[in-house]
């Protein structure tokens, strides 16, 4: 998938299932009436949604308690989230959100800021998930 | 309440309070000191934990939005979220100049709120 893909990739089901897959390290996930599960579900962990032995896919890039869980996900590989509303581009207004090692850009010099961004959005969910794995392709490179 | 002091208020019930009797307009009403907002029909409702949750000041965030941004000619104002080399969440205005600083987002985001509705009031 390329950087121009991600930017294009609308919110919804599909985009929850790659973030849960390629961002959070879900195994074996599943698609029933449109929602993504992780079927492998025992033992229940307290991390996940659990509904009937399997793991349901969260609203990451619809909900912002959701998306949360991304931006906490980067914290602990030890990446910094930036977000930001307002003009992201010349044309549109949104939120654009980045994730960036602190050792690599100190705060005190991001201005102006948006050199940080990569994903960007109507929605910060939709803005945080597409920088995610904007992200998560870029260390793989 | 002076702009210095809303750095020092501590997430909980009484910065929650404040933030819906000053940011969501609502009555707040203390009961055996806990604070409910207004009475949704028998019951008080229990103040959402803005200063706790994400997704509860994330309500703030979209409230903000009420007074601020996305109207013709004003374009440019920007909340600006993130987490510093010491872990703490700084909301900067747009170009560069800090509002506040916490150790949570959802704290940062209730303490931003207060300042721009007394910068708003005053």
């Amino acid at each position: 998938m390329t950087p121009d893909q991600i930017d294009q990739f609308p919110a919804g089901p599909d985009l929850d299932t790659l973030i849960a897959e390629k961002v959070m390290d879900w195994r074996g996930i599943e698609r029933s009436n449109n929602v993504g599960w992780e079927l492998q579900g025992y033992p229940p962990n307290p991390q996940k949604l659990h509904i009937g032995g399997a793991h349901r896919v969260p609203d990451y890039s619809t909900e912002i308690a959701a998306a949360w869980l991304v931006v906490e996900r980067f914290e602990s590989l030890g990446k910094r989230l930036i977000l930001s509303n307002g003009k992201v581009s010349t044309a549109e207004i949104g939120w654009a959100a980045g994730f960036y090692y602190v050792s690599k850009l100190p705060i005190e010099h991001l201005k102006p800021i948006a050199d940080g961004f990569t994903g960007a959005s109507e929605t910060a969910p939709l803005a945080i998930c597409r920088a995610a794995l904007k992200a998560v392709i870029g260390d793989k490179e | 309440m002076k702009l210095e002091e809303i750095d020092q208020l501590p997430a909980g019930p009484e910065l929650d309070a404040l933030i819906a009797e000053k940011v969501m307009g609502f009555k707040v009403t203390n009961l055996n000191g806990v604070p409910y907002t207004e009475w949704d029909g028998p019951d008080p409702k229990e103040l959402p934990e803005y200063s706790a949750e994400i997704a509860a000041a994330w309500i703030v965030v979209d409230k903000l939005h009420l007074f601020k941004g996305r109207r013709s000619g004003d374009t440019e104002w920007g909340l600006c979220l993130q987490q510093n080399d010491r872990d703490e969440w700084v909301i900067k205005h747009r170009y560069g100049m800090d509002i506040v600083r916490a150790e949570t987002a959802p704290l940062a985001i209730c303490r931003a709120a207060l300042k721009t509705v007394m910068v708003n009031q005053s």
